[in-house]
């Protein structure tokens, strides 16, 4: 068994992680990201009840653990299979109905618990390892994050070769082959594998997701009478999904003297969300491009653009906006690895071979990661992507980090715009207003930050019956700019609605509105102090900041009431859903820890062994090590660039090194100091990291991917290396004492890292992340001044 | 993988889920809520004094209908029970029937007289259309969707709202056989004004154009025909003006 049982732990830990993975991405189909996180949130709390339950029968479970191995194996396989054909057996959930029908709360307690079982029965196999051999912890827990980190990679893989729906059926083999490893000398245990083989077959033959919800953007086109998916496929980034349908228009918010049929095209959707109308070329039967016809022509009205860049491009509608109006040369920037393949290789034809046009550069890489690049050049024009969306989203994307739109990004974007370029973004105007008072308040303070006297001078927008089109100008909008503007403006029926010279009677001439407080908030925001608008408003519209890049996060704790008084209980969730949903996580999870946590100590007693230095010990550790992995992971994908790649590469770094940390940890004397002494190291460290760790990638952001990649090893491997000897450290000290110490520690450290995940995105949203690091430091000094007194009278 | 295989798995595995449906709902008698017609009419009445009468809603004619037309009879079953609360009730398909303060405001807005003519794009449960036809007799709906076509007509027909005609096609074409109209009410699904329903609109008629998610306070678009002048007004039934009271 020397070597199979830390083999069988390194096994199931790649399974559980790349399971992970999976459910997140089946959820995030049927349901939001929000959702998945919430669901896997609560589902990781399976390993914290798997610590609780090994406290509570540790006799029963010690006594027969070379049965009890293997067969937790082969029950977290089989559970592993039947998730997502469980989870739906008394129908679907929906998170969009969680406040409105009661039902739901019911569904959502079922899902929660189906979703648990696999890492409970996982959770419960290791941490029984880690109880049983605590003598050998180091390389035993090694192997738990070796296997994590192979997880987090060997993940990525699969997404490329198998639809999702197969992997969770596939990675059932894993604690399937764990537990062959460990099968004890009883001809009865091979009937047990053989049943949890029949069911990772039938998993993978009969692969189920969830229905999609109704509220999914993707049900507005299946909904529509002939509708088609004409194409599917998967890939780390998502699934892409392309429907047609006959009713199927792209108007997007199109002037009312538009005439004629809008075009009929595709949509493309990844993960059930809209990703870009298939649209081409673009060219109306007049001759103009659709776009035209729509608020966004703005920039082209007073602007002849030679070079374009557009960020976050998706299917190119305005790229061959751009095209359309001669630009010599457009440069779509686009992350999504997976859509540009598909729509260069294999199916070009979708948007007319727009992307091999001469005149296009297309970049696979994140906004941010091309603004700060090499290879930049200046542009007379940036376009972004649309903000919000027609009739508003009710918040779903409120805890999206969109580091595209950060006051950062849009100090790069300026630098990178030629003496008379301007940047354009357009957004949906749902009400009360949001993202169209954030975005001029983030150019405001822009131009205050460059140090522009007259903001007035570089601010136009216009305004039509759906959206609202900005522009910011890095020279002064001439007399004549504003004469073209008007023109554009009265042409289309628009109405202008930022201009240096506005007369207060042309900006509803076209679009009257019964409230219009709009015109006094543009002018606050052009003209006032900033700082105080955004502090008067009832919604967040201060600048999203690389800190905080949540730029869709508009609520504020303290307007809630005023916000019930108007909207009433029933609606207040709808607002945000994404924060309300992350605060109830938060919630659930610290109120299930609370209870994982105590319900061993009734079994096992609650005094004489000073418990409170182990909770205080392992809390701190839990905790610490999520708040820092969290943050490094956003700050890492920032500066990597492709996120999806990005995540996977710094998650599996840091359990790689953690492991090799707690490896060695096995020579580290648990006499002296010098286990305070890592400690304050950990702490240490982080705090450097804190201070000096975006000016570091601020400085390097322009090296060579490999070199980036190189300098991110070698970022991470010191804290990650110490880190990952406190876990192990705690174990041994506590191996000495009471018996019930070791896997209650387990429990705590597994709920403390899963509320610390939930908490460290409510704090990065109100505080930021530097925040959310400071904590983390303070997290392992508690752990840190714990350790001497853990466990040491018993 | 092929699409006609997972179509099959996913059939399977819905077979699967609605026999298991159907024996929960065999062990589980006795769910559903029965509730009298006279209690309904009492919510009726409340939800007209209490959520309409004491905001702006003063037109007679409109609360009248609003008094008349059987909400709870338009509503799925199982959300009955909350058919008079003030809040927007989802009827599948990813569709809600409005508020009822939405449809009376609305309905108040178009300004109807008898003898006039209304369209309404987006049938979906017949609430709206019976509310029309309470005032109008003259009253036309389309749906896109056909399962709600079906749902929404068999509601006005079984509520004795005969003479609403309802047809299921893509209502961006309007119904010009019976066009001009006076009013028509479009439930926006996607980010349009589509041309021919201005086209189809008498001159000096009006469209109301709710916006918005489905589960919230929608706001109302206006847009105004005038000869060839066509313009649009924002409506806040809900009004916002936070900033303005704390300058």
């Amino acid at each position: 068994m020397t070597y199979r049982v830390p083999v069988s732990v390194a096994l199931v830990s790649v399974g559980v992680i790349a399971f992970q993975l999976v459910i997140m991405q089946i959820l995030s189909i049927s349901q939001w990201h929000h959702f998945a996180y919430m669901v896997i949130s609560m589902a990781m709390l399976g390993f914290g009840a798997a610590g609780s339950v090994l406290a509570i029968f540790r006799e029963f479970f010690s006594r027969t653990y070379n049965y009890a191995l293997p067969v937790l194996y082969v029950a977290s396989s089989i559970s592993m299979a039947a998730t997502v054909w469980l989870s739906g057996i008394f129908g679907d959930f929906d998170a969009f109905l969680l406040f409105f029908d009661r039902g739901q709360v019911g569904l959502l307690l079922f899902t929660y618990l189906v979703y648990c079982l696999p890492f409970f029965f996982a959770g419960l196999a290791i941490t029984l390892v880690f109880y049983v051999e605590v003598g050998r912890i180091g390389p035993l827990y090694f192997a738990n994050m070796l296997g994590s980190g192979i997880g987090a990679i060997f993940i990525i893989l699969l997404f490329w070769i198998f639809e999702v729906a197969m992997l969770t059926g596939l990675l059932a083999i894993l604690p399937l082959v764990s537990a062959w490893l460990t099968r004890p000398p009883d001809k009865r245990f091979f009937s047990l594998l053989a049943a949890g083989g029949v069911v990772a077959l039938i998993s993978l033959l009969n692969p189920a997701v969830p229905e999609p919800s109704e509220y999914k953007a993707i049900q507005n086109s299946l909904r529509l009478p002939g509708s088609e998916v004409v194409h599917r496929s998967a890939s780390p980034h998502g699934t892409i999904e392309v429907l047609r349908a006959d009713a199927q228009r792209y108007t997007p918010g199109l002037s009312l003297q538009h005439r004629g049929e809008p075009p009929v095209r595709k949509i493309m959707y990844n993960n059930g969300e809209y990703f870009g109308t298939l649209l081409g070329h673009g060219l109306t039967e007049d001759g103009s491009h659709i776009l035209d016809y729509s608020t966004r022509a703005l920039p082209y009205a007073f602007n002849n653009p030679e070079k374009v860049l557009v960020i976050n491009a998706a299917t190119g509608t305005d790229v061959s906006h751009a095209a359309s109006q001669g630009s010599e040369k457009v440069t779509a920037v686009e992350a999504n690895t997976h859509a540009i393949q598909l729509l260069t290789r294999h199916q070009p034809e979708w948007i007319d071979s727009l992307y091999h046009d001469r005149r296009i550069n297309l970049q696979n890489a994140t906004a941010r990661s091309y603004l700060s690049g090499r290879n930049r050049e200046s542009y007379d024009l940036i376009v972004l992507p649309e903000l919000g969306a027609f009739g508003g989203s009710a918040g779903v994307y409120a805890m999206e980090e969109q580091f595209h739109l950060t006051l950062e990004a849009f100090i790069e974007m300026w630098d990178l715009l030629s003496e008379d370029g301007i940047i354009v973004a357009t957004s949906w105007l749902d009400y009360p207003l949001r993202p169209a008072l954030k975005l001029p308040a983030t150019w405001r303070k822009l131009l205050d930050e460059k140090g522009i006297d007259r903001p007035e001078q570089h601010l136009a927008a216009v305004r039509g019956w759906g959206t609202a089109s900005f522009v910011l100008s890095k020279s002064p909008i001439t007399q004549s700019d504003r004469e073209q503007i008007r023109e554009f403006a009265s042409g289309l029926n628009f109405d202008p609605l930022i201009l240096e010279d506005i007369q207060q009677e042309e900006r509803d001439r076209y679009n009257r509105i019964e409230d219009t407080s709009i015109f006094a908030y543009m002018d606050s925001l052009v003209y006032g102090d900033i700082d105080r608008f955004t502090a008067g408003y009832t919604f967040d519209v201060s600048p999203a900041t690389d800190n905080r890049p949540f730029f869709s996060h508009f609520l504020k704790w303290e307007s809630i009431p005023e916000l019930r008084q108007i909207y009433g209980d029933g609606e207040l969730p709808y607002m945000e859903l994404g924060l309300i949903l992350a605060a109830v996580t938060f919630i659930q999870i610290v109120l299930a820890s609370v209870i994982l946590i105590i319900l061993p100590l009734f079994k096992v007693g609650w005094e004489g062994s000073r418990r409170r230095w182990t909770l205080l010990y392992f809390a701190g550790t839990g905790v610490g090590f999520m708040f820092f992995e969290i943050v490094l992971i956003q700050q890492l994908v920032l500066y990597l660039g492709l996120p999806v790649y990005a995540t996977a590469l710094v998650l599996a770094t840091l359990l790689i090194f953690s492991g090799a940390g707690s490896y060695y940890s096995d020579r580290v004397r648990l006499a002296g100091y010098t286990p305070l002494h890592i400690g304050g190291l950990i702490a240490g460290l982080i705090l450097i990291y804190t201070f000096l760790l975006m000016t570091v990638l601020g400085q390097t952001m322009s090296w060579p991917l490999i070199l980036r990649v190189i300098f991110v090893f070698l970022l991470m491997a010191p804290p990650a290396f110490f880190m990952g000897m406190m876990f192990p450290l705690g174990l041994r000290r506590l191996s000495g004492s009471n018996q019930t110490h070791i896997p209650w520690a387990c429990g705590i450290d597994s709920c403390l890292s899963v509320s610390a995940t939930a908490l460290a995105t409510l704090i990065a949203l109100e505080a930021g992340f530097s925040l959310v690091m400071g904590l983390a430091s303070a997290a392992y000094i508690v752990s840190a001044l714990t350790f001497l007194k853990m466990g040491s009278d018993s | 993988m092929p699409l006609d295989y997972l179509r099959k798995v996913n059939q399977s595995t819905a077979m699967m889920k609605l026999h298991i449906r159907i024996f929960a709902l065999i062990l589980l008698p006795g769910l559903a809520y029965s509730q009298s017609q006279d209690d309904f009419q009492d919510h009726r009445h409340r939800m007209v004094t209490q959520q309409l009468e004491t905001r702006d809603i003063t037109d007679e004619a409109t609360l009248n209908a609003m008094r008349n037309v059987p909400r709870h009879d338009f509503v799925p079953a199982a959300h009955r029970a909350r058919a008079y609360m003030d809040q927007p009730i989802p009827i599948g398909h990813g569709q809600t029937i409005s508020q009822p303060y939405i449809v009376a405001y609305m309905t108040q807005l178009l300004d109807l007289e008898p003898g006039q003519r209304a369209l309404e794009i987006g049938t979906g449960s017949g609430y709206q259309a019976a509310i029309l036809a309470e005032i109008i007799d003259d009253v036309y709906t389309i749906e896109i969707i056909e399962e709600l076509a079906e749902f929404g007509e068999n509601n006005l027909r079984r509520n004795g709202y005969d003479k609403v005609q309802v047809k299921h096609a893509d209502g961006y074409y309007g119904w010009e056989e019976h066009a001009p109209f006076d009013a028509i009410v479009v439930t926006a699904a996607s980010p349009d004004i589509p041309s021919p329903l201005i086209d189809q609109l008498k001159d000096g008629g009006i469209m109301v154009i709710p916006v918005g998610h489905p589960m919230q306070t929608q706001q109302l678009m206006l847009v105004r025909k005038d000869g060839d002048d066509i313009t649009t007004e924002g409506l806040m039934p809900v009004r916002f003006v936070p900033f303005e009271r704390k300058d």
